[in-house]
C-alpha cells in the first residue's frame, strides 16, 4: 500500500499545480483500462476539487468496433483457422461472443506476445491457416509489417494478418477541433 | 500491448539483437533498426527494436517507468 503521508504528497502537489495554473486542472487518460482503474482505487475520491478527470480517445482494443470484434469471432469458428492475438482481445465481447468464448467452444485461439511468434506458429502448423489479429497502434502496425516480411522469407502460404491498425492523430485531431479543449503549455 | 520499454542492445547476429534489461538477457529482433549497433539503446515492443535511442532518454524513460511499476507493487 501506498503510505498516508505520500497519498497526501500527491494531493497537496495537485492542488499546488491547480492553483498555479489558475483555473482547476484537467487530466485525459488514453485508455478505458486507466478510467476503470482509477474507479476501482477510489481515487477520483481522493482528488482534490480543483482536480478534474475525463476519459479520453480509448486504447486500440476498446475502439475495436463490435462489427469488428464480430468478425474476428467469425473467423475464430473456421474450423481451418488457427487464431494468434495479443491476450488483452481475448475476452472482448462482440454482439454474441468472444474470443475467449469460442476457445471454450473448442476454437483454436493461440495468445501470443508479437507478431513475429505468430509467423512462428504458421510454420509449425502447416496445415493450418494462422490468422494474427492485427490490433494496435503506430508502434504495433511496423511489427506486424515485419511479420509479413518474415511470412515472405520463410515462404510461409498460410499466414494472414487482419489488418485492424488505429491512428492516434485523427482522436488528437478531433480534440484539437471539438473547441472544448483547455489545453496547458 | 500499447508499452515500449528502453533496453540496451548487447549483441548484434544479423537480423537478431541480444538486450540486457534490469540483469536478465532477451533475443529481440533487429528487423525494423537495421542500423542499430551493440552498446546502443533501443526501444522495445512486441518483440521487436522498433527504435534506436539516445542514452540519456533510455534512462529518462526507464526511470519514469520504474516509479510507476513500484507505484503499482505498493498499491496493487
Amino acid at each position: 500500500m501506498i503510505s498516508a503521508s505520500r497519498l497526501q504528497d500527491v494531493r497537496t502537489a495537485l492542488g499546488h499545480w491547480a492553483e498555479k495554473a489558475g483555473r482547476p486542472l484537467t487530466l485525459m487518460e488514453v485508455c478505458g483500462t486507466h478510467t476503470m482503474a482509477i474507479y476501482r482505487h477510489g481515487i477520483r475520491s481522493f482528488l482534490p476539487p480543483s482536480v478534474r478527470l475525463i476519459s479520453g480517445p480509448g486504447c486500440p482494443v476498446c475502439v475495436t468496433s463490435q462489427g469488428q470484434v464480430d468478425q474476428i469471432v467469425e473467423l475464430s469458428r473456421r474450423p481451418d483457422v488457427t487464431i494468434a492475438t495479443f491476450g488483452d482481445m481475448v475476452r472482448v465481447s462482440g454482439s454474441t461472443s468472444s474470443l475467449e468464448r469460442e476457445r471454450a467452444h473448442g476454437a483454436d485461439v493461440r495468445i501470443v506476445y508479437s507478431p513475429h511468434d505468430a509467423v512462428s506458429l504458421a510454420e509449425a502448423l502447416p496445415s493450418r491457416q494462422v490468422v494474427f489479429i492485427g490490433i494496435g497502434f503506430e508502434t504495433t502496425v511496423p511489427t506486424e509489417a515485419a511479420a509479413v516480411v518474415e511470412a515472405r522469407q520463410r515462404g510461409l502460404g498460410n499466414f494472414t494478418i487482419l489488418a485492424a491498425g488505429k491512428l492516434v492523430p485523427p482522436a488528437m485531431t478531433a480534440l484539437l477541433e471539438s473547441g472544448e479543449l483547455e489545453l496547458s503549455v | 500491448m500499447c508499452l515500449a520499454i528502453p533496453a540496451k542492445l548487447v549483441e548484434v547476429h544479423g537480423n537478431e539483437g541480444v538486450i540486457e534489461l534490469g540483469g536478465s538477457r532477451k533475443t529481440v529482433l533487429l528487423t525494423l533498426v537495421g542500423d542499430a549497433r551493440v552498446g546502443q539503446y533501443v526501444l522495445l515492443h512486441a518483440g521487436y527494436a522498433i527504435e534506436v535511442i539516445g542514452e540519456a532518454e533510455a534512462h529518462e524513460v526507464a526511470a519514469l517507468q520504474r516509479t510507476v511499476f513500484e507505484a503499482e507493487e505498493e498499491n496493487p
